[in-house]
């Protein structure tokens, strides 16, 4: 065995999924082939580092129990629990020319996202209390909703920097939209605080709202 | 050249410089074989590019593909469990070439996906999935049992019957063809369509995304259409029956059925619109538009 191993015999190596000849042969080969042995060593880092993702999708524990009672009987499933990052060493293939040239690219790029985020308009915000009182029932989830939609921003305000800037701008368009239709919708129960229909489509909104931030924390790594 | 042009003609030789220098990139080929049980399950972690998985009748999972030379590309697990990544360190989103991964898996297992910006496509697959992706398109294809999918910005495209279908986007089209006895389907401001699908109990809301129903609608199904401003549309067969429930705060309605019928939700004054369906079907629709148009219409 001169040549380098491949992956496929360095997965199946590292798997425990070769024969006892195959074995021998690739122990003899690491033993005198320093390429091979550092590829063994980076397949076996990221084959335990895979171990370490999620099993399952599980529901976040940030939720209050309420909603997370809600969600767990009409969903099928919600935010990852906290994620490993595979670390990986990413050797070098461009030329230090070429590097540059995509490093003003990206800048580029991100000048332009950036800048197209940052003219985004501000989202308004939450409604007045309404002159009207409303029905408990509906005061107290919504007020379900503020804490758990309250906690899931700052968990992703925390997680901000791993969000790419399209992902950021994506979820901005759309919280804002959403916002605008919670404060129009709530207005309106405001003045017809007895109207079952304006109630759940106040409380869908809350919803939607609550399930966006949750997709976006689930695409943080 | 003028000086105005300078400035310009570097930003685009630069752009088109890293950009050869990024296609140009060295990919190289990956393969992976490894048992797996046919209720196993199987988790895949690909952020740029594409992933294609397809059932098959095999207790095993057979993985092959390219990867852009400087990322790592692992399986591991064992007969009741395999988990596949491609270098994760990074983010991509579409920036690099990606990776192009195809798996066969057995067809019945229990499947996750997560993708920032690539491109789904699992078919002839009858097991659970759940898929997510950030700006990737999702396509499902074949008889799934439940089926999960959740997208910011990419395309959900159902084909697949599923017994249970949960849909989630924010700016991303949602298009269900497949038949499904509960549907589950949200956006933000995509537009969901639903094609000749046979939905037992079903429901689809949006923010200001447009929703569109077209085809029959089953016998004693019960479905709901909610919206805060996008248009409602139901282009129904003259076999459906039963009736249809509408609410808007200060949207309209149009209806074809009975008397054609136009209302400003002024007129209603509160109350609900109650259309009576002529077929002989007895669905139960029931329609909440804050402030969007809600259409009718005889197929």
């Amino acid at each position: 065995m001169n040549q380098h191993l491949t992956e496929s015999q360095l997965n199946d190596y590292v798997d425990g999924a070769v024969d006892a000849r195959s074995r021998a042969a690739i122990e003899a080969h690491h033993a005198k082939c320093a390429v091979c042995r550092s590829e063994l060593q980076a397949m076996r880092s990221l084959v335990a580092e895979i171990g370490e993702l999620p099993a399952q999708i599980t529901p976040s524990r940030d939720l209050r129990a309420g909603i997370a009672e809600r969600i767990a009987r009409a969903e099928h499933h919600t935010v990852p629990a906290k994620q490993g990052t595979i670390r990986v060493m990413r050797r070098a293939r461009f030329l230090a020319a070429a590097a540059v040239l995509v490093l003003a690219t990206t800048t580029l790029t991100r000048w332009w996202v950036l800048r197209d985020t940052s003219d985004a308009p501000v989202a308004p915000a939450l409604p007045p209390a309404p002159s009207a009182p409303l029905p408990v029932a509906f005061r107290t989830e919504e007020a379900r909703y503020h804490d758990a939609i309250a906690e899931l921003q700052r968990t992703l305000e925390r997680s901000r920097a791993e969000l790419a800037p399209q992902t950021i701008a994506i979820l901005e368009r759309n919280l804002f939209i959403i916002d605008r239709a919670i404060a129009e919708s709530r207005a309106a129960l405001a003045q017809d605080p007895a109207n079952n229909d304006l109630s759940r489509m106040v409380l869908s909104a809350y919803e939607q709202k609550l399930q966006l931030l949750q997709r976006a924390q689930v695409s943080v790594l | 050249m003028s000086r105005r042009l300078i400035g310009p003609a570097v930003a685009g030789l630069l752009i088109a410089l890293s950009a050869g220098s990024l296609t140009a990139q060295t990919m190289r080929k990956v393969e992976y074989r490894a048992a797996l049980d046919g209720r196993g399950n199987l988790r895949i972690w690909n952020m740029s590019g594409s992933i294609r998985v397809t059932g098959w009748d095999k207790d095993s999972v057979a993985v092959s593909g390219a990867v852009p030379a400087d990322q790592r590309f692992g399986c591991g697990g064992g007969a009741a469990g395999v988990k596949c990544a491609v270098d994760l360190a990074a983010r991509y989103d579409g920036i690099e070439p990606g990776s192009t991964l195809m798996f066969m898996v057995p067809r019945r297992i229990q499947l996750w996906v997560k993708s920032s910006s690539a491109d789904i496509l699992v078919n002839n697959f009858e097991g659970d999935l759940e898929a997510y992706s950030v700006s990737g398109r999702i396509r499902v294809e074949g008889r799934v049992q439940t089926l999960a999918v959740e997208t910011m910005a990419g395309a959900v495209d159902v084909p697949a019957s599923s017994v249970t279908l949960r849909a989630k986007t924010a700016g991303g089209p949602i298009s269900i063809t497949g038949d499904v006895e509960d549907a589950q389907v949200r956006s933000v401001t995509g537009n969901i369509a639903i094609s000749h699908s046979r939905v037992q109990r079903g429901s689809f809301e949006s923010i200001s995304g447009n929703t569109i129903w077209r085809g029959t609608v089953l016998p004693g199904a019960g479905l709901e259409f909610g919206s805060h401003s996008g248009t409602i549309e139901l282009r129904l067969s003259p076999a459906t029956g039963g009736d249809i429930a509408v609410s808007t705060f200060a949207g309209s309605v149009k209806s074809e059925f009975g008397p054609a019928t136009f209302v400003r939700a002024r007129d209603l004054k509160g109350r609900e619109l109650q259309v009576a369906l002529p077929g002989t079907t007895d669905a139960r629709i029931t329609i909440r538009n804050f402030k969007g148009s809600t259409l009718l219409l005889k197929q």
